[in-house]
């Protein structure tokens, strides 16, 4: 293996003459070339011959044509940032009768701004092609070239040298690589990443230049995002105003017992679920909502009207009465005929992106797999209790975490209602095979009667769920996503008339009164 | 239509009729006999077939004759060299076998020997037998896709079926080792990413015969038919100089009769204990190039014969910290794909990734010779000349 470093197995072939090493090869080519080499040096086999620019054709056709040397094979030509100093131009040549093999290198005059470089394409023919690569790739301009024009592997009117360093790679710029790489690296992967490792390179460069303008268009992205997520934060705020009135009108409804009492205690304690979406902590920019909004993170403890005040109310002592009784879920929510379409819920979107930033494409999630995730809160694989943990490390599964609890809210605004819906799931083995039952806890009786409900549960959870999860802006890294079909992304975007109807008419008028604040 | 052109050659100096009918049509004829003809330009591709994926050539006709074909390439430039610098060297391992999809695993198998050249690593000698097992399968694998598509292009329908029966059985059994059919990304800085399983060398051993013996189907088929003959013989010779000048390897090098073949000249893995025949042409014609390319099917089932039963037991990696960095410096290494001289040039800055990798890819150079084999043949030609450069469009592009 390592033995690859030195060449001296090619003497096993027969009739071959054993190549110099790297050290006596040095020793001739500093003969041959005199004082156009300015230094060698040898790094893990490879012999590296620094050579003046003014002289650089010269001591490659020497190279050539020197009998001793006799470098008739030409390797490649390549350019490599420098840092601060500009490029370097190197040459890689080999000798198929001496079999050594010698790197040319040459710092491009001209520095970062005006890289200059002679050719020698008159030389090695194959260098033509290799210099227009050069050219195309860290513009450094070679003289007496035949055509470096058009350019060979980028389009004609791309702007901006990429192999630079200070050529920012973009999708990494707008989006840091969105899980941790490396055990170690969780605290700080997201300062390491992108950009120059070098700091002379960073500062340096054509300020001018289109690498800076596409720096530029990455901040704005960034700022774009930011700006999104804030409108998202707001309308999230108004919403959580908004909830606080309609749970109080659900318990007033809920001590009526009423029918469409019962559905606005659902959808009033339905709504604490987004609250407990954990953003995604490995996202730089969504750190806030950890520290400003608590109950994001602590749904049962920091909501003031939490566990006892809804487990006090009437409704919840009659679902916890009903649910062990087995009558009440009849209405499963799979036979509803809303129910294989996600049901929007511009709420939860909006508490979801104040979490996650917003995310320009799809995300792992359809409803089906978020009736699977009840399915299996159901059968008691999962505790009720895991999701902050579960949403925090891994995006791709994130989803899966909110689809187990989202159909089970009972431990949403209070720890009494989570033990009692224990105690029946324990209670009841037999109800497997229906797909999504909401665990009898004491505000879920009316959810289970309601087969709207729901369906409206597991479709806004896979909804946050497909938020909450950051993408990839590449999408080169997504592979190790779950890729479900992109249903929708953007939280502004899913207001359809005929879903948002469904669920809560006036939603839609706040929704709009939201977005009427985007600039 | 003979009247007019009859008529024309009555007139001695040359020149047409006016206004006569088919005007456009009638050319001038010199006082050799020579036709003079309009030239025009001629772009053949991006979506040509023969050009295997998105190549372009724009040719510069005299009549048949090519007076200047300039290739155009860059229609699949996926900036892999810019990405290698925002990732590990796990992951390099996983985006190199994407430039030459059709020799993923020596790809592979070169960024892994410069890193561990690098890291000064000692990789197990069963890693190391296997690495070469694979690498001649891949070769199997990438050139009976040439054989068959070669045959395609000049006419021939069947060597492409043929050749699609043998890569599907040995397809299924990288499949059984590496989990992958195309990108395998089954060699790993230090080794392998898990051994071989149970009866693949069992399987392997029958493929070889199988495969051998198939072989000469191919010849039948190709070498011997006379139609393949008159369409290859003495199209696009190529001379060794042109060709050492280019940086053109592989067997459109080898056709030109050199035997320059880096698991000869500079051996790497185990290349040194084994015998690698090297088969080589004469004149470097289309003909040539096509043989050359079968023999080294040969070739490699000749060595793929010689690893078996020479694999030693023992462990297939290398326990690496969890974050492997190469350290400062640079080093290049050169293999021999299936396409040519594959050369990953390494400069690292001692951190996770690398600060360059220059990835010397064959295509890219056995490309950028057309201009000189396409220089004064007949356009009918271009097919059989382009057909036998092998080449891979990423792999030009990257």
């Amino acid at each position: 293996m390592t033995d690859t470093a030195v060449p001296a197995n090619a003497a096993s072939m027969p009739g071959a003459q054993p190549p110099l090493p790297p050290e006596a090869l040095a020793e001739q080519i500093r003969r041959a070339l005199e004082d156009d080499a300015l230094s060698t040096s040898i790094s893990y086999g490879l012999l590296t011959v620094d050579v003046a620019p003014a002289a650089f054709g010269r001591a490659a056709r020497l190279c050539k044509t020197s009998e001793a040397l006799a470098f008739d094979f030409f390797d490649f030509l390549c350019g490599v940032d420098a840092g601060e100093d500009g490029f370097f131009v190197v040459v890689h040549l080999y000798s198929t009768t001496r079999r050594h093999h010698v790197q040319l290198r040459m710092l491009a005059p001209g520095g970062r701004d005006e890289p200059v470089a002679p050719s020698i394409t008159s030389v090695y023919g194959g260098a033509n092609w290799s210099e227009r690569e050069a050219y195309d790739m860290y513009g450094i301009t070679f003289t007496d070239h035949p055509g470096l024009l058009p350019r060979m592997l980028t389009v004609e009117n791309f702007e901006g040298w990429p192999l630079r360093k200070d050529f920012l790679l973009m999708t990494r710029e707008v989006k840091p690589w969105p899980g941790a790489k490396e055990p170690e690296e969780r605290k700080d992967h997201a300062g390491e990443e992108g950009g120059p490792e070098r700091p002379a390179a960073t500062g340096v460069g054509d300020a001018s230049g289109p690498s800076t303008a596409g720096a530029g268009s990455g901040m704005d992205k960034a700022e774009a995002a930011k700006a999104k997520a804030e409108r998202a934060k707001a309308k999230a705020a108004e919403m959580r105003a908004k909830k606080a009135t309609e749970r109080a009108a659900a318990q007033q409804a809920a001590a009526g017992s009423s029918v469409e009492g019962e559905a606005a205690a659902a959808a009033a304690t339905t709504d604490q679920e987004p609250g407990r979406t954990e953003p995604d902590r490995t996202e730089p920019d969504s750190t806030e909502p950890d520290s400003t909004e608590p109950d994001s993170t602590e749904p049962d403890s920091t909501e003031p009207d939490g566990a006892a005040a809804i487990a006090d109310t009437d409704i919840a002592k009659d679902a916890a009465a009903g649910a062990v009784q087995g009558d009440v879920a009849a209405g499963a929510p799979g036979d509803s005929p809303t129910s294989d379409q996600p049901i929007d819920n511009p709420e939860h979107e909006a508490v979801a992106a104040e979490g996650g930033a917003p995310t320009a494409s799809g995300a792992p999630g359809v409803e089906a797999e978020g009736r699977h995730g009840g399915a299996e809160v159901q059968s008691g694989e999962r505790p009720a209790a895991d999701t902050p943990g579960m949403t925090s490390d891994r995006p791709g599964h994130a989803a899966e975490g909110l689809q187990a609890t989202a159909p089970a809210p009972q431990d949403g605004p209070g720890g009494a209602t989570a033990a009692a819906a224990k105690v029946t799931r324990t209670d009841e083995p037999g109800g497997a095979d229906v797909p999504v039952r909401p665990a009898p806890g004491s505000e879920n009786a009316p959810v289970a009667t309601d087969p709207q409900a729901p369906g409206q549960d597991s479709g806004t959870a896979t909804e946050v769920a497909q938020d909450a999860a950051p993408i990839d802006a590449g999408g080169t890294d997504a592979a190790d996503r779950s890729a479900a079909p992109d249903t929708r992304t953007d939280p502004e975007a899913s207001d359809s008339p005929e879903t948002g109807a469904g669920v809560q008419p006036d939603q839609r008028d706040l929704d709009r009164r939201a977005g009427e604040d985007k600039p | 239509m003979t009247d007019t052109i009859g008529s024309m050659t009555t007139m001695g100096g040359g020149g047409v009729i006016p206004g006569a009918p088919g005007e456009s049509l009638l050319v001038e004829v010199r006082d050799e006999g020579q036709l003079s003809t309009q030239d025009m330009t001629l772009n053949i591709g991006p979506q040509h077939p023969a050009t295997h994926g998105v190549l372009r050539v724009v040719i510069d006709l005299d009549g048949e004759k090519i007076v200047r074909a300039q290739p155009v390439i860059g229609y699949m430039h996926r900036g892999f060299e810019k990405l290698a610098e925002a990732r590990d060297y796990r992951q390099i391992i996983a985006l190199v076998n994407r430039h030459d999809w059709l020799s993923a695993f020596n790809n592979e198998v070169g960024v892994a020997l410069a890193v561990e050249r690098m890291m000064e690593l000692e990789v197990p000698e069963r890693a190391s037998w296997i690495r070469v097992l694979m690498c001649e399968w891949g070769r199997v694998l990438n050139h009976l896709m040439f054989v068959g598509s070669f045959g395609l292009e000049l006419g021939a329908i069947t060597p492409v079926f043929f050749a699609f029966r043998e890569r599907e059985d040995i397809q299924h059994m990288m499949e059984s080792a590496t989990g992958g059919r195309l990108h395998f990304t089954y060699c790993r800085v230090g080794g392998l990413k898990e051994d071989l399983p149970r009866g693949f060398l069992r399987a392997s051993e029958q493929l070889v015969r199988i495969v051998r013996g198939r072989l000469q189907e191919y010849r039948d088929l190709l070498l011997d038919n006379e139609i393949f003959i008159a369409r290859t013989k003495g199209i696009g010779p190529l001379s060794t100089a042109v060709a050492f000048d280019y940086g053109v390897t592989g067997p459109t090098l080898q056709a030109t009769g050199v035997a320059e073949d880096a698991r000869v000249t500079e051996p790497y893995m185990v290349y040194d204990r084994l015998h690698v025949p090297v088969p080589t042409g004469t004149t470097g014609d289309s003909y040539d190039r096509f043989s050359v390319l079968l023999g080294r099917i040969d070739a490699s089932l000749d060595v793929i014969e010689q690893v078996h039963g020479r694999i030693p037991p023992g462990p297939v990696n290398v326990k690496l910290p969890k974050i492997v960095k190469a350290p400062e410096g640079e080093t290049y290494v050169r293999t021999e794909a299936p396409l040519g001289q594959l050369g990953y040039y390494l400069v690292s800055d001692g951190k996770k990734n690398p600060w360059r990798l220059k990835m010397r890819t064959p295509s890219f150079y056995n490309i950028s010779v057309l201009p000189r084999l396409l220089e004064g043949a007949l356009l009918s030609d271009m097919i059989a000349i382009l057909g036998s450069v092998f080449f891979v469009v990423g792999d030009v592009d990257r």
